[in-house]
């Protein structure tokens, strides 16, 4: 019996090994914590204020249907300004003041804004970089594009030496405040809290998917969104028909 | 052999002690827990319906994945959308998508872009495929949802008053003739509605050269600082000291008109200038509090928020647990009871659209049937409504004699009631009606 009871002692090492087992339990329960607290793709490890494209392509490495999207967004600037993306070394020669284009995740796209009210001849080149995608139902792509504002008030902020940056972001529906809105209304903004970074504010808010950035620097020959031939694609759209610029291929198949 | 008992035991004891094998499976266990924490939730892979896996393998594409929803029912697919599979009506091309002819706005998106290819890139045209993925199932923040009764199950009160009514749910309950009161859920609908919005920070490099500015007292020289601050400064200060001589005497009064002193006003307005120059917040300014910085206290305060609960529907019909005919992605649900009796209510939930733009209207329709076998009374149809739902005045309307009362649900949006005056026979019936503007 004294046998019996040792071995049966023996095959759980006794009491410490009932505290190995303890502290088993409790490491495993933490890493499930943690493993619950990952679900949702946060960018918390990420700040507004890292190098454009770096945010990006970290979202690259974490999978997903993104790699080789482009996601369709629309660009609106003051009336009158002219908005040009940069291809190839120079700039498109767009001359409208609202954009739709196709975007792919995490590139930065340079865009020279100019003719903006109160310019006084000055262009504007902000960045744009996209960090996440919107999953529409097929056919919807074009009608809810990522708007991106350029408004008057941050192009002239700019223009005297200020940095902005603007995080746009899916609201959580179960978060949006009751506020009246239409689609064609500028977008809705609040100043980050002093001290916080606007991704992580966004991110607490709802699901971060662009970057704007608005500064007052030239780019030159070195910078990789517009330098040489190695500017990021991208795909324009009219705005007003929602259809490809110049060409529109015959669908496949017709309607049922 | 006792002793040799003890001998086996004390050969034995030490090699436990050391326990390499306890250790090395609690290692792989916690190795194991942590992988997968840190893997992307994306689960499977399938074809989608308008492409072959072939040609993105030849193309060196990721594979098709499909993110696969949590749980929560508050973003399941939405039903009846099509989300997946394309409508009748949609028009897949070869590459990315598709025209909405049901729109009336022609939005079709073509492989074939500009001169065949995109613009810019390294390779001079790397892709022409603008969708390699095809149709994708996101994460639910997209999709404004209504209906069904999810979190706390609703209760019925004596004096019908109703508990665990939260936002988005849609219930009918009903009396029967044996003094039972039974609730019935709806189904959800969901809307694809994505709302935008924008954090914003505005840095000032001139911020840092603040000392200097103020020793130095540029502001006649300093275009940028002083035609932004002096607007609002002179305003204010011209009022306060128009009150002030009003009230105190004239010495204190001579005090404040000290230069000194509105020296250092204009200095610490500088300073808020350098943080965040110009915004739509006068408050950024001047310290007060405004409705839209309340605006923004609330929701902050919402995010702090995390939401949490029961992700099913639950309905008891007095002691028993009902059971549900049909799973809850068919466009109604029945349930019931083994008991004699048979009362049974089907709360069917449409929508007018699929989706919507902010400021665009959706009209929902609410059918119920009594499919039981006996009568039912004091049916009641609630309905909570989404924040980003705001009820069109005047738009609710009922095939059959019924009260329509509205509530305030606390959030910003409202609480929908119909009290059906008359009982309702097995096989009848009604349709209830009402139209919502997207916020």
């Amino acid at each position: 019996m004294r046998t019996a009871l040792v071995h049966a002692r023996s095959a759980f090492g006794g009491l410490r090994v009932e505290g190995i087992l303890r502290q088993a339990v409790l490491v495993f329960f933490a890493s499930g914590l943690t493993a619950t607290a990952q679900d949702r793709p946060v960018h918390w490890l990420n700040a507004g204020a890292m190098p454009p494209g770096a945010i990006g392509s970290q979202r690259l490495h974490r999978g997903g249907p993104l790699q080789g999207y482009f996601q369709p967004v629309r660009i609106r600037a003051p009336e009158g300004a002219r908005i040009a993306l940069a291809s190839e070394g120079s700039f498109s020669s767009v001359q409208s003041n609202d954009v739709l284009v196709g975007l792919q995740i995490g590139a930065v796209y340079r865009l020279q804004v100019a003719d903006y009210p109160n310019s006084n001849g000055l262009a504007l080149y902000p960045t744009i970089e996209l960090i996440d995608r919107t999953y529409p139902p097929p056919g919807l792509a074009l009608k809810f594009p990522i708007p991106i504002d350029l408004t008057q008030e941050e192009l002239e902020l700019a223009s005297r030496g200020a940095f902005v940056t603007r995080v746009i972001y899916i609201e959580d529906p179960k978060q949006a405040l009751p506020i009246d809105r239409k689609a064609s209304d500028e977008l809705p903004w609040f100043e980050a809290p002093k001290g916080e970074d606007p991704l992580i504010t966004a991110d607490r808010a709802g699901r971060p998917v662009a970057i704007l950035r608005i500064g007052a620097r030239v780019p030159n020959g070195a910078d990789p969104a517009t330098g040489g031939n190695c500017s990021p694609p991208f795909v324009m759209f009219d705005p007003a028909a929602g259809a490809c610029v110049r060409e529109v291929a015959a669908p496949v198949t017709t309607k049922q | 052999m006792e002793n040799g008992s003890f001998q086996n035991e004390e050969a034995v004891l030490p090699i436990v002690e050391h326990l390499p094998v306890w250790w090395r499976c609690i290692l792989i266990a916690v190795a194991m827990v942590i992988l997968n924490a840190c893997a992307e939730p994306v689960t499977r892979t399938h074809l989608s319906p308008d492409k072959s896996l072939a040609p993105l393998q030849a193309q060196g594409a990721a594979p098709v994945m499909e993110q696969i929803l949590p749980s929560d029912p508050g973003q399941m697919v939405p039903e009846g959308l099509g989300t997946i599979v394309p409508n009748d009506e949609s028009v897949v091309s070869d590459g990315e998508v598709v025209t909405d002819p049901g729109d009336g706005q022609p939005a079709v998106v073509s492989d074939a872009c500009l001169n065949g290819c995109v613009q810019g890139g390294c390779d001079g045209c790397p892709t022409c495929s603008l969708d390699p993925y095809g149709p994708v199932m996101g994460p639910g923040d997209e999709y404004l949802c209504d209906g069904g009764d999810f979190e706390t199950p609703v209760g019925v009160h004596k004096d019908w008053s109703i508990t665990g009514l939260e936002q988005e749910d849609a219930i009918a309950h009903y009396d029967t003739v044996d003094g039972r009161v039974i609730t019935t859920p709806s189904n959800r609908v969901c809307i694809y509605a994505p709302r935008f919005a924008v954090v914003r920070r505005v840095v000032q490099p001139i911020a840092h050269e603040q000392p200097v500015f103020i020793n130095q007292a540029l502001e006649e020289r300093g275009p940028m600082k002083a035609q932004e601050a002096l607007p609002p400064i002179i305003a204010r200060q011209k009022k306060n000291v128009e009150i002030d001589m009003g009230q105190q005497p004239a010495n204190l009064f001579r005090q404040r008109q000290q230069a000194g002193e509105l020296e250092n006003l204009q200095a610490t307005m500088e300073a808020f200038n350098s943080v965040s120059a110009v915004t739509n917040l006068a408050i950024v300014r001047t310290g007060e509090v405004s409705d839209a910085e309340k605006a923004l206290v609330e929701r902050l305060k919402q995010n702090a928020v995390t939401l949490t609960g029961v992700q099913a529907p639950q309905v008891v019909f007095g002691v028993k647990q009902a059971q549900a005919e049909v799973g809850v992605r068919e466009p109604g649900v029945i349930y019931q009871t083994n008991g004699p009796e048979h009362p049974k209510l089907r709360l069917l939930k449409l929508a007018s659209c699929g989706n919507a733009q902010p400021g665009e209207e959706i009209e929902f329709t609410l059918r119920y049937d009594n499919v039981g076998d006996q009568v039912i009374g004091n049916v009641t149809v609630v309905d909570n409504l989404s924040t980003r739902f705001e009820y069109v005045p005047e738009t609710a309307k009922s095939s059959v004699d019924a009260d329509f009362i509205t509530h305030s649900n606390d959030e910003g949006s409202l609480i929908l009631r119909w009290e059906i005056r008359d009982p309702v026979k097995p096989g009848d019936g009604g349709v209830l009606r009402f139209r919502v503007k997207v916020r």
